[in-house]
């Protein structure tokens, strides 16, 4: 859970760059609603209690939890256009990509938008 | 018969021992800030070799009746090494027992759309979030 209070930090940065923050997990959605209050997220959390979106970028991680099939962690920056700019796919679940790192690739996919915003 | 405690036994196992719990005990805080010093467990791994150092010198100490501890000197040390072993295995194989995710979308590609629901119950999809970025975050579950 570490990293979704890391995001929580830089939540106010995030969104200041006009990001919009979305998590994702097996959880179910009244589970998920708990975890935001708990954690005082403010961005929201999805349920893909069916492994929808998880199978279709390939993070199925079958019997990683106790109740079966979870998401393998991964974090994926997508452009406004909808175009993956940057990912983190750590292949050890005692790594998570740091916030800041996050941030920068948010950074990095603004000024690129601005610029297209400019073409006639 | 030796008389003198074994500390340095004692001393091997409380540091080997108490080394892998804190360690585990600092995952489960879930403390962004602490989490992220503790990365590498670089001083976990040191405070633990030492712990082992002296279960071995216990147990020579032991075994030369300078002190005592014959039997519980071994026993303290295969707790130990027992411990030093199963946090081994879960740093260096176990943690990385994940998928390879080979194809999962890479940098350049269109991010595949999906619709679910957020923790309100409402429905979000991906390609109606066009005109801003998205930072998508997949993890592992609150359990």
């Amino acid at each position: 859970m570490a990293e979704l209070q890391g995001l929580q930090l830089e939540i106010d940065e995030l969104e200041g760059r006009g990001a919009e923050v979305l998590a994702v997990a097996v959880d179910p959605v009244a589970q998920n609603a708990e975890v935001v209050r708990q954690l005082g997220l403010d961005y929201r959390i999805l349920s893909d209690d069916r492994l929808e979106a998880i199978d279709a970028y390939d993070l199925r991680h079958d019997d990683g939890g106790p109740n079966g099939a979870i998401a393998r962690s991964a974090t994926f920056v997508i452009d406004a256009d909808g175009v993956v700019r940057w990912r983190s796919l750590e292949d050890s679940y005692r790594f998570r990509p740091r916030a800041e790192d996050v941030l920068a690739a948010v950074a990095e996919v603004e000024p690129i938008q601005v610029q297209r915003r400019n073409d006639p | 018969m030796a008389t003198r405690r074994n500390w340095t036994a004692l001393a091997g196992f409380v540091l080997g021992v108490g080394a892998v719990v804190a360690y585990f005990a600092l995952v489960l805080t879930f403390d962004p800030g602490l989490h992220r010093r503790f990365e590498t467990p670089v001083l976990f791994l040191i405070v633990l070799g030492a712990g082992l150092a002296l279960s071995v010198l216990g147990i020579r100490q032991a075994w030369r009746r300078t002190h005592r501890g014959r039997f519980l000197a071994p026993l303290s040390a295969s707790v130990n090494f027992a411990a030093a072993a199963f946090f081994a295995w879960y740093l260096f194989v176990g943690s990385y027992a994940v998928p390879a995710a080979t194809r999962a979308p890479a940098v350049g590609a269109i991010a595949p759309d999906f619709a679910l629901r957020d923790h309100r119950g409402d429905e979000v999809r991906l390609s109606g979030l066009r005109g801003r970025p998205v930072v998508l975050v997949f993890y592992r579950g609150h359990w």
